[in-house]
């Protein structure tokens, strides 16, 4: 694999791979001691007769499920010896790249532990949650595909939670005076293309840092949209109701058990949703738009030699980056609220950088780690109703944490884009 | 197939890289290109592979008159280049390095067609001998097998002019011996080459007609019937006067730097230095000759601090190496270093500020944590006046000076210590001749002191002008250190192109 | 002289021009017209050829302030045209009477500038009248608007401090709001649970502030120096993640009043309060102030006189010289963000021990963002920095008089905040408009090296 030379005493192992499987022995004994603590929390600490009924019942669907009564302790252990036996796979096979897969499985299976133990003695519905799941990760799903095909052509995007807040005020407006929330989309998505190419024109022709640039747009979003909400909005209500967009459930699908209602039932946004995951992984790699796209973001120089106008590729994808993430602007006014609200973006962009980051930069890594955050957002949000509040917090940095340890490298070799953050001269 | 370049001219600021050269070459001939550090190689081929427009002269592709506005439109005139430096994405495999940018596609939406992409690769591969794995990762590759895949990037692309920038710089000679196969079967079946090098030997074996470049014009064109290596190394240096530094004889004393059996390895983990011993005494100057990319640059990283020895042993005054700089320069070690704005010098700081950059953490420019500026000042404003370095002031930005007083700034610092050994890296690289003769003086007094100095350039000129031993670095290794008196332009030149 | 030098000569001009129009149509206001005016003799001024000649400390300051004035200039202007724009009546009445439209238009700009500086300094009038009168109250009232400048001023120094130590030292620290955050909860815990004779209590409560910064702002140095982790991103998650604590823990007995369900702390001990500095009726400004100057000297001295101050600089201008001259990169990385976080750490107990007295969810209305703003804004000097912070702090607290006398809302001004950081980010767009000769070169923001795990 590696091309040192071998030695009398066998290969020489690069440091790289030293490093790689070091991560990998962090992973397993951190997954160890969560597997321990859940196990311990499971048979001691837990009262062993407390349970949680989740209902599994919804209208409409094609079988009725009994409720799912899962005892908290048992729980608790389940999700420590699935703990254990990841920590076993991952000692296994240390250096083996499929580790956030690994870590993903860990912090779900964490999660609805923790969640049925807090719950214990309640009765939630598990298909509300899984709904909320999905509804919390589509935006997270959006921004992290936007961040992906900036930072893919080598363009950092820190701007992506202002381009959403545009859109979402550009969608409510446009829907407003055009008479339909469909009229707003489009609005919408054309406001997150006029967007990204701001940026694209700021960092590129105007060689403004792209940290820096991204940080204004994000300033400057969150004062003009406020700004035009108190002195417009709020004066005219009716230039902020563009109307919502209603659920499309998918006739037979939408009624499968559990999963069916958060799946299959969603507004025109999950659909979308699912093609862009679909189409842009198979584009990235399996196009030529693709590629060139990559080499664009890896090493442009080699990408120019070649002839390619790696300058046009970058600024196409932030055109098409602040598209998506005007979508997801749209998605926050037109399904969720029904109209713009101050900051609605609520850090959206941040943790779609996040989900970027967390998924290794894939389109298909993003949307698992957009349900990991999703879920960690709907288990948050079905507590602050409970009432609780230091579980919650962990609850809400999580997203946060994961990132950094990422980003750290301390659990992996992270690797993006390499020329990403860096202006290109073309000759 | 004739490709004809006519009076190339290309002016860069301060330096006339091409002056008014013209080459040719025809289908399934090799013309070798043979030139030292600067002679105008590589901007001539940047300049016919469309990464430079000439200020004057025309490409001339089979009796048209061709210009390019971008790397696409050479290549599509059939101009395939290998650059010295690859250009190959890491984690791309081979197949897709190949491809990118003529991609082999299937539909509209530009679906690659992976398959008939490898296929393709396989039948290049096999009909021109260039064993390559379609599948393989180019970050997993040694550095031989990517330079394959940079000569299929060409042969992908149906090029009849291929051009080889010193191709044999990364390779092992086996390697080389591998690629000149190649290289021939490549002209057999009809596709012309350009070989550029600085390695006589190859140049003789391998070229159908030599063209020597020195000092961005054409010294000759000679078929190797008629060149000898001793003519093409006389071609390649000339026969300019010396720079003559006045000096009298060396005064040697103990040995003060002792190399055994260095090895070090460069950025991508292969073996820059394989093999170097080496000694300089007290009070003698040791000047390494030799052209860019034979190790000379890893050499002195390791010697000071900024690269990791792979095996071997450097001494200094019988003291072993440290492993970080600033205790090197503690031992008595002063660097000129190659790239002075990069590794000398901070940009944004001021004359006084960078003339302090080795001892600011020390009397009496320090106590504690409080720092003071007036003293810095004070040796500064002495040391401006002692090595007439022309500035504003002392509290000028060093970015502002020239590169000669610049280079002043390094020396003045470097030579105000103590020292016992001072290494020296291109001293004299694009500096006015004022400023040559300066340095060139400074160096002389401190070796009348005692102190013991290598100096490694590729001026060849600088080297037989200051050393009192001449040694030649080629492939990794010293290949031969010759006394001032042996050390004639044409044995050294004769060393430098690798003929022992 | 060729057709295309004058051609060039006369887009040269346009900027001028367009100026000199406004000015003509602007009715009557004085700030206005005398902005205006100002706009077009400095013009002016930078194409006269002797212009460029001017050497010395004044022509230097001259061509160091070209680029943060224009840059400011622009951005109201932007400011202008959104507020005139926004105003739906404009569209009404602007077919009836075009010229008069506007007119009124860059008017009702002008006054709400106008009121804006009111806000932000004072009425000049006012104030002497009110000191010859000798009325407390009436001077109290007077002296507000710029007591409430220096208020917003004293956090906005510090993190200012913080962001251009960082960015001089080569490390991008945008996670300032976080570490203002962890600083102020860190000094209202202090504050509240360590009784404590005054001045001891405040003393200690402030170092506090300056450890909880400190340490957030550790997280993300060590990380960079021992994994290289990109400390854009972790600061920004920081910045996430702080926020979520202090929400957190205000709801939590250990920042809680007995039965309280509001996120909001229980006020500190007397003893560890900061004191006002001038006794009058409605001033607030505090001994805040005084510290936020003294740390101005204290990082100039830090940065120019001190070894370390030397080596921070070394870092943040060549990485890669500094290591070379023996400097310890990682080091250096983590002593310049424990810096950073600290003096942001001190901003945010300023806040709490000062301004508020308790914690609340609105500590911070971005003071961590416009730090960064006002460092690029001074160049990462310390002394610009405090001018920078004084601007900023005229806009916060401009605003809410702003937003009274004219209705105008204050996020207006969040708003021209972040284009002055785009146009001083962006020197060539600036040269572009004006066709004024500024250097090119950005403003020094530290380039962040992916170094490979």
């Amino acid at each position: 694999m590696s091309s040192l030379p071998l030695t009398a005493d066998g290969p020489v192992i690069s440091a790289s791979e030293r490093s790689a499987r070091n991560n990998g022995l962090i992973r397993a004994a951190s997954y160890a001691v969560v597997g321990a603590l859940e196990l311990l929390a499971g048979l001691v600490r837990v009262p062993a007769d407390q349970v949680t009924t989740y209902k599994l019942v919804f209208e409409g669907a094609a079988i009725d499920l009994p409720d799912l009564v899962l005892p908290v302790g048992g729980t608790y252990v389940a999700a420590g010896l699935v703990a254990l036996l990841v920590a076993a796979v991952q000692l296994r096979r240390p250096s083996d790249p499929s580790w956030r897969r690994l870590l993903a499985f860990v912090a779900f299976a964490t999660i609805f532990a923790v969640l049925t133990g807090i719950l214990g003695g309640k009765t939630p519905s598990l298909v509300g949650l899984l709904t909320a799941m999905i509804s919390f990760a589509l935006p997270i799903v959006f921004a992290g595909l936007a961040a992906i095909l900036c930072e893919r052509s080598g363009v950092m995007n820190i701007g992506i939670e202002g381009i959403i807040l545009l859109g979402a005020a550009a969608t409510s407006i446009g829907g407003s005076l055009l008479g339909s929330p469909y009229a707003g989309i489009a609005i919408g998505v054309i406001s997150g293309i006029l967007l990204g190419l701001l940026l694209a024109v700021l960092c590129i022709r105007y060689q403004v840092d792209q940290i820096i640039a991204g940080t204004v747009l994000n300033l400057a979003a969150a004062g003009i949209t406020t700004f035009m909400y108190t002195r417009i909005l709020q004066v005219k209500p009716e230039f902020n109701d563009p109307g919502l967009v209603g659920a499309t459930p998918i006739p037979g699908l939408s009624a499968i058990p559990i999963m069916g209602p958060a799946l299959f039932n969603g507004s025109l946004f999950l659909y979308v949703g699912y093609f862009l995951i679909i189409a842009m992984q198979l584009a990235i790699y399996r196009t030529r738009w693709g590629l060139r796209l990559r080499a664009s973001g890896e090493n442009p120089k080699a990408a120019g030699t070649i002839g390619i106008d790696v300058l046009q590729i970058r600024y196409r994808s932030l055109a098409a980056g602040g598209a998506i993430a005007g979508l997801a602007g749209a998605y926050l006014v037109v399904v969720s609220t029904g109209s713009f609200q101050i900051g609605m973006s609520a850090g959206v962009g941040f943790i779609g950088l996040a989900a970027m980051i967390f998924g290794a930069w894939k389109p298909i890594g993003v949307a698992a780690a957009a349900l990991v955050f999703g879920f960690a957002r709907s288990a948050e949000s079905r507590l602050g109703t409970v009432g609780v509040d230091i579980p919650t917090v962990y609850l809400s940095v999580l997203p946060y944490v994961v990132t950094i340890i990422v980003v750290a490298g301390l659990v992996g070799r992270v690797r993006g884009p390499s020329a990403a953050g860096q202006p290109y001269e073309q000759a | 197939m004739r490709l004809r370049l006519r009076g190339i001219t290309k002016q860069f600021p301060g330096v006339l890289a091409n002056d008014h050269v013209s080459i040719e070459v025809d289908r399934g001939e090799i013309l070798a290109l043979l030139g030292e550090n600067g002679a105008g190689k590589t901007t001539l081929m940047n300049i016919l592979s469309g990464l430079y427009r000439p200020d004057e002269g025309e490409i001339v592709v089979d009796e048209q008159i061709r210009t390019f506005k971008d790397p696409a439109e050479a290549i599509e005139a059939g101009i395939g280049m290998v650059h010295q430096h690859f250009m190959l994405v890491p984690i791309f495999d081979v197949t897709d390095s190949v491809t990118l940018g003529s991609e082999v596609t299937r539909g509209p939406l530009g679906v690659l067609d992976r398959k008939a992409a490898r296929a393709r690769i396989v039948e290049l591969s096999e009909t021109y001998g260039l064993d390559v794995d379609p599948d393989a990762m180019i970050e997993d590759l040694p550095v031989g097998v990517r330079q394959r895949v940079e000569i299929l990037k060409a042969l992908y692309r149906h090029s009849d002019i291929l051009v080889l920038d010193e191709p044999s710089a990364v390779l092992t000679p086996n390697e080389t011996d591998e690629l000149f196969v190649i290289i021939r079967s490549l002209a057999a079946a009809g596709t012309a080459v350009i070989f550029i090098s600085h390695k006589l030997n190859e140049v003789l074996e391998i070229a159908d007609r030599i063209t020597v470049l020195r000092l961005g014009r054409v010294v000759g064109t000679v078929t190797p019937a008629e060149a000898s290596p001793g003519r093409l190394a006389e071609m390649m240096v000339g026969r300019q006067v010396q720079l003559t530094v006045d000096r009298r004889d060396a005064q040697r004393g103990e040995v003060v730097l002792a190399v055994q059996a260095l090895q070090v390895r460069d950025d991508r983990g292969e073996i820059a230095v394989k093999h170097v011993d080496l000694e300089v005494h007290a009070g003698e100057i040791v000047a390494v000759a030799g052209v860019q990319g034979n190790g000379q640059t890893e050499f002195v990283e390791a010697l000071t601090g900024l690269r990791q020895l792979d095996a071997g042993t450097v001494t200094v005054a019988g003291q072993p190496l440290p492993s970080d700089p600033r205790g090197i320069a503690d031992l008595g070690v002063a660097h000129i270093p190659e790239d002075r704005l990069r590794d000398g010098l901070v940009r944004g700081f001021t004359v006084a500020e960078n003339y302090v950059l080795d001892a600011y953490h020390r009397e009496p420019y320090s106590s504690g944590i409080r720092f003071h500026r007036e003293a810095v000042a004070t040796a500064a404003r002495t040391a401006v006046h002692d090595f007439d370095i022309r500035t504003p002031s002392i509290t000028t930005d060093v970015g502002s000076l020239s590169g000669g007083n610049q280079q002043k700034v390094i020396v003045a610092r470097e030579f105000g210590r103590d020292v016992k050994l001072v290494v020296a890296s291109q001293p004299t690289r694009g500096l006015d001749v004022g400023s040559i003769e300066y340095i060139h003086r400074r160096i002389v007094q401190q070796r009348d002191a005692g102190v013991a100095i290598l100096i490694v350039s590729t001026e060849l000129d600088e080297v037989l002008a200051l050393g009192d031993r001449v040694a030649v670095m080629y492939a990794g290794e010293i290949v031969g250190v010759l006394p001032a008196a042996e050390a004639t332009r044409e044995r050294v030149g004769l060393l430098m192109g690798g003929v022992r | 002289m060729t057709a295309r030098d004058i051609l060039v000569r006369i887009r040269d001009l346009i900027p001028v021009i367009v100026l000199a129009i406004l000015v003509s149509i602007a009715n009557g206001l004085p700030i206005v017209i005398g902005g205006l005016v100002l706009g077009v003799v400095f013009l002016l001024v930078d194409r006269v050829p002797q212009a460029r000649r001017i050497t010395g400390p004044l022509g230097h300051l001259f061509n160091r302030l070209k680029l943060p004035l224009l840059a400011i200039l622009s951005a109201f202007i932007v400011g202008g045209v959104v507020l005139v724009l926004s105003d739906l009546e404009f569209y009404n009445k602007l077919g009836a009477d075009p010229v008069g439209t506007l007119r009124e238009s860059i008017q009702r700009v002008g006054e709400a500038y106008f009121a804006l500086m009111k806000g932000a300094f004072g009425d000049p009038g006012k104030i002497s009248t009110a000191l010859a009168s000798g009325d407390a109250n009436k001077i109290g009232t007077a002296l507000r608007p710029i007591s409430e400048t220096l208020l917003a001023t004293t956090p906005l120094i510090l993190a200012g401090l913080a962001v251009a130590v960082a960015f001089r030292s080569g490390v991008f620290n945008i996670g300032a709001e976080g570490q203002l955050k962890i600083g102020a909860v860190f000094a209202v815990w202090a504050g509240i649970w360590l009784p404590m004779p005054f001045p001891f209590h405040l003393i200690v409560a402030l170092m506090a502030g300056v450890i909880g910064g400190a340490i957030w702002a550790f997280i993300p140095g060590i990380l960079k120096a021992k994994t290289g982790a990109h400390e854009v991103i972790t600061t920004i998650m920081l910045n996430a993640i702080a926020q979520q604590i202090m929400l957190a823990l205000l709801l939590t007995p250990i920042l809680q009043p007995e039965g309280g369900t509001v996120p909001i702390s229980r006020p500190i001990l007397d003893s560890a309060a900061l004191p006002i500095l001038l006794e009058l009726p409605k001033i607030r400004v505090h001994w805040g102030l005084i510290i936020a100057l003294l740390a101005t000297l204290f990082t100039s001295w830090l940065m120019f006189r001190t070894t370390r101050g030397f080596e921070f600089r070394a870092a943040g201008l060549n990485p890669r010289a500094a290591t070379y001259a023996g400097m310890n990169a990682g080091r250096t990385i983590v002593l310049a963000m424990v810096v950073s976080g600290a003096l942001a750490g001190l901003a945010g107990a300023g806040e709490v021990l000062g301004t508020n007295r308790y914690l609340s969810p609105t500590i911070s209305p971005g003071y961590g963002w416009d730090a960064i703003s006002l460092a690029l804004l001074a160049g990462n000097r310390p002394f610009g920095v405090a001018v920078a912070a004084l601007l900023f702090g005229a806009l916060r607290a401009g605003g809410p008089a702003m937003a009274l006398a004219t209705g105008v809302p204050i996020d207006l001004l969040a708003f021209v905040s972040a284009l002055v950081i785009m146009f001083v980010a962006a020197p060539r767009l600036v040269r572009e408009l004006y066709r004024v000769r500024i250097s090119a070169a950005a403003p020094h923001t530290p380039q962040v090296v992916e170094t490979p795990t």
